[in-house]
């Protein structure tokens, strides 16, 4: 779990560091979008400059974003195999005994890795380049307007700004409790079917405790600050839209209408 | 003096029959400095939650600055009295020391342009300034709770509880939160609690209650309380170091006074050796 | 059992943006039967040291070895789980890892994950509980009905249970009231008395004093100093810089020599330092 590094925030002071969350948060969306209307090479070639420009310009190490893809390897692989063998569309390529790889399958195999790999290198580049709390802040402005709606966007948004201040705590905890148990000669990753699961309780239940603990006393401390979660309260920090936000935003709007303009001539 | 907190008659159960705080008498004046000691177990740290209403009374009443804590005040004390709990990482709510000390500020609207002002102001006095973009993971226990003391200074409280605030630090650690709490008591004259078992924090307070089984068994100067070696063993709690030796001088024919404090304790020690 | 640590590194996070030297180039021996104090700032590399006592963390560089075990980076030895009998580790608030239903069940998962069948277990339990100095009648009761001293108690009986050659506790009276705190090290005594190895991972110099023969002084990953304790806190200049405090006797001691008096500073009972201060005040 030491290698945990995939989305952690890495400190900067880039230009795309700089660059409002909310922007980001739609950027990363739009993309996510136009990634998936089938614009050819061409097409994926503009959007893989768009996202190598933004992360030669985020000044994120490229070793950085391969060990995000890393994890994903396993299950790009898995789709591209299934991809290759089932698809039955162009022509006839190689034919090996009963089994016959067409074109098309080859095709839209290459057109799944390169859309994987551009999603995750441009996520990869949002969450590194932005704080979780900031994200947070993003994502309780980006809702705001479904506060008319009753919808509970506030505190939706303190959950997750708590669960992301908590995540490297619970790590921690876990990765304590294991080695606690792991020197009572648990095996968490050997032995038979019955001594895992042993091995698994003997983790889960002390870190349920600890997790539900911790909930008591950080529910505590909120509340004799005086925090109440259906009264007015102010803000620390807020998000400005800057012109340089702006200019991204048309940039992006361009790149990514511009290649779902092209899927469809 | 004047009265800032008034406890009359508390009593507090967690479960029906079984009496966790009973019938608890107390008041404490403005710019006091009280150590509310006590073994593990003894009902200390539930009369902290008592007092900050985050438990409900059984009967009693508890009034602060002349407020009766009830469902209507109960936002108004929490403004006047300031908390800090034992694990310096459960209460630590901001993703970086400058959003933990705004949390409070928040909750009590007040506006974004004086927040700096006050975060750089309080961080100064903890002497965290330096750290205001840090995340809690980067910082040590003692500085997290640092942290937490300038979080509740920012709100501009007239009573600082410390719930056992030392208790999960290094030596350093405590020693630093020590300093901090009489430095603050000093200028800012602020009334302090500190629930304790350490003895050798007891001895800087002005009034020690000491409490055994939910009940207050005595309640009088440091000077008193932490003399009375046999009521202190009976309650499974230690006498400061320095009376323990001059204890057992005294038992061998010494002309040796108590006293709590071990400079006193080598002073007097040299007082006899010149006599020699 | 002795340990010994050679050209030992530890780093965190090796090659990412979040790399952390834990422990740089440490040389160590402890002798098999001895109390051995580690002391040190937060973050001065003693719980990860401990750590490879029990091949929990393995060395980045160089070796440390557990009589006959050697653990390095490619090395994790194939007996690992008789290594971990053999040294049983009481992490920092180990009443954390409490989970069965009974306190009796709870104290036989460690001989049972060691190939004991469940009759002799249970004895050991009881053996064990009894030797924290908790009466059988816990037995059956639910670990989390305990207080939490008590389920502090419970988790090291945990360990005992193990029958470990060595035992190594990381701030286990941390939290705990004074008399609590008081039985905790007396049980350490008792049971290092049973000629066990105790490695104590500790911030209070009184307990050192008091309780250990010899410590190992960390600073920033490194092993500065490792002697006798009388040697180690004679040396106050050099404790006081680190951070650390002297041990309440010692320091009364220095003051007092300070002031004209002659006493022995490895004195380390307080009953000795009266007779002694009664000594030089009949001249």
């Amino acid at each position: 779990m030491d290698n945990m590094t995939f989305g952690k925030y890495i400190p900067g002071n880039s230009i795309i560091h700089r660059l409002d969350p909310r922007l980001k948060i739609c950027a990363v969306f739009i993309f996510l979008i136009s990634v998936f209307f089938d614009a050819g090479f061409i097409g994926y070639g503009i959007l893989a400059i768009y996202v190598l420009l933004c992360s030669l310009v985020s000044k994120i190490k490229l070793s950085h974003i391969l060990k995000a893809i890393k994890p994903m390897v396993f299950m790009m692989l898995f789709l591209m195999i299934f991809n290759i063998f089932l698809m039955k569309t162009g022509d006839v390529i190689i034919k090996i005994g009963s089994i016959s790889i067409y074109s098309g399958a080859l095709l839209q195999t290459a057109y799944i890795f390169i859309r994987l790999v551009l999603i995750i290198t441009l996520t990869t580049l949002m969450t590194s380049t932005t704080k979780p709390l900031e994200l947070t802040l993003a994502i309780e402005s980006l809702l705001n307007p479904l506060k008319r709606f009753h919808f509970p966007v506030h505190e939706l948004a303190m959950m997750i700004s708590i669960a992301l201040r908590f995540i490297p705590d619970l790590l921690d905890e876990a990765k304590r409790i294991m080695k606690a148990q792991a020197s009572r000669g648990a095996d968490f990753n050997e032995g038979s079917f019955m001594e895992k699961i042993k091995s698994i309780i003997s983790l889960i239940i002390p870190l349920f405790i600890s997790a539900f603990q911790r909930a008591e006393e950080l529910a505590n401390a909120m509340e004799s600050r005086n925090y109440n979660p259906e009264a007015t309260r102010t803000k620390y920090k807020v998000l400005t839209w800057t012109h340089l936000d702006t200019l991204s935003m048309l940039i992006t709007l361009g790149v990514c209408c511009g290649v779902i303009i092209m899927s469809f001539m | 003096m004047e009265e800032i907190i008034k406890v009359e008659n508390l009593c507090f159960e967690y479960e029906p029959g079984l009496q966790t705080i009973s019938n608890i008498s107390f008041q404490i004046h403005k710019g006091e400095y009280v150590a509310i000691l006590g073994h593990n177990g003894s009902g200390k740290s539930t009369i902290a939650k008592l007092l900050i209403g985050l438990l409900e009374k059984k009967s009693g009443e508890i009034y602060i600055d002349d407020y009766q804590l009830n469902l209507e005040n109960l936002y108004k004390i929490r403004e006047k009295v300031g908390i800090i709990f034992q694990n310096p990482d459960n209460q630590f709510i901001g993703a970086t020391v400058r959003d933990d000390i705004a949390f409070g500020l928040e909750n009590i609207c007040v506006p974004r342009e004086q927040m700096d002002e006050l975060i750089n102001r309080y961080s100064k006095v903890v002497r965290m300034e330096n750290f205001l973009d840090h995340e809690p993971t980067k910082l040590s226990g003692g500085q997290k709770q640092r942290v937490a003391i300038a979080g509740i200074l920012a709100m501009s409280p007239s009573i600082i509880i410390l719930d056992e605030a030392t208790s999960m630090l290094d030596p350093r650690g405590r020693k630093e939160i020590n300093e901090l709490v009489r430095e603050l008591k000093k200028q800012n004259n602020m009334t302090i609690i500190s629930i304790t078992h350490d003895i050798e924090e007891a001895k800087n307070a002005d009034r020690v209650i000491l409490l055994n089984k939910g009940e207050i068994v005595d309640c009088d100067k440091p000077q008193k309380i932490l003399t009375n070696e046999k009521l202190l063993k009976e309650l499974k709690l230690d006498i400061p170091f320095s009376l323990k030796i001059a204890r057992k001088l005294q038992k061998k024919g010494y002309q040796i006074k108590d006293t709590l404090d071990v400079e006193e304790l080598e002073k007097q020690l040299c007082q006899l050796r010149a006599k020699v | 059992m002795s340990i010994t640590c050679q050209s030992l590194d530890h780093i965190y996070g090796y090659n990412t943006p979040f790399e952390y030297y834990a422990l740089k180039n440490v040389n160590l021996k402890i002798e098999k039967g001895s109390f051995t104090a580690i002391i040190g700032q937060t973050g001065s590399g003693k719980s990860t040291l401990i750590q490879h006592i029990n091949a929990l963390l393995l060395p980045t560089s160089g070796e440390i070895k557990i009589d006959d075990y050697i653990i390095s980076q490619n090395n994790k030895p194939q007996n690992l789980k008789s290594l971990r009998k053999k040294s049983g580790l009481v992490f920092q608030f180990p009443e954390y890892q409490l989970f069965e239903e009974t306190i009796e069940r709870d104290i036989m998962f460690g001989p049972m994950n060691f190939g004991i069948d469940e009759k002799r277990a249970k004895e050991i339990a009881k053996k064990s509980l009894e030797m924290v100095g908790l009466d059988q009648t816990y037995l059956e009761k639910s670990p989390f009905d305990l207080s939490g001293g008590q389920k502090r108690r419970v988790a090291i009986a945990g360990i005992l249970a193990m029958d470990p050659d060595i035992l190594v506790l990381d701030e286990p009276t941390a939290g705990l009231d004074p008399s609590g705190i008081k039985e905790m090290m007396d049980l350490f005594k008792k049971i290092h008395e049973m000629g066990k190895t105790v490695v104590l991972v500790t911030h209070d110099m009184n307990h050192v004093l008091e309780y250990c023969d010899n410590v190992v002084v960390m600073n920033d990953g490194q092993v500065e100093k490792a002697g006798k304790v009388k040697d180690i806190f004679l040396d106050s200049d050099y404790l006081l810089n680190l951070g650390i405090d002297l041990p309440l006797i010692t320091n009364l001691i220095i003051q007092l020599n300070l002031k004209g008096y002659h006493i022995d500073t490895s004195i380390n009972d307080i009953d000795a330092l009266v007779e002694v201060i009664g000594g030089e005040l009949h001249g």
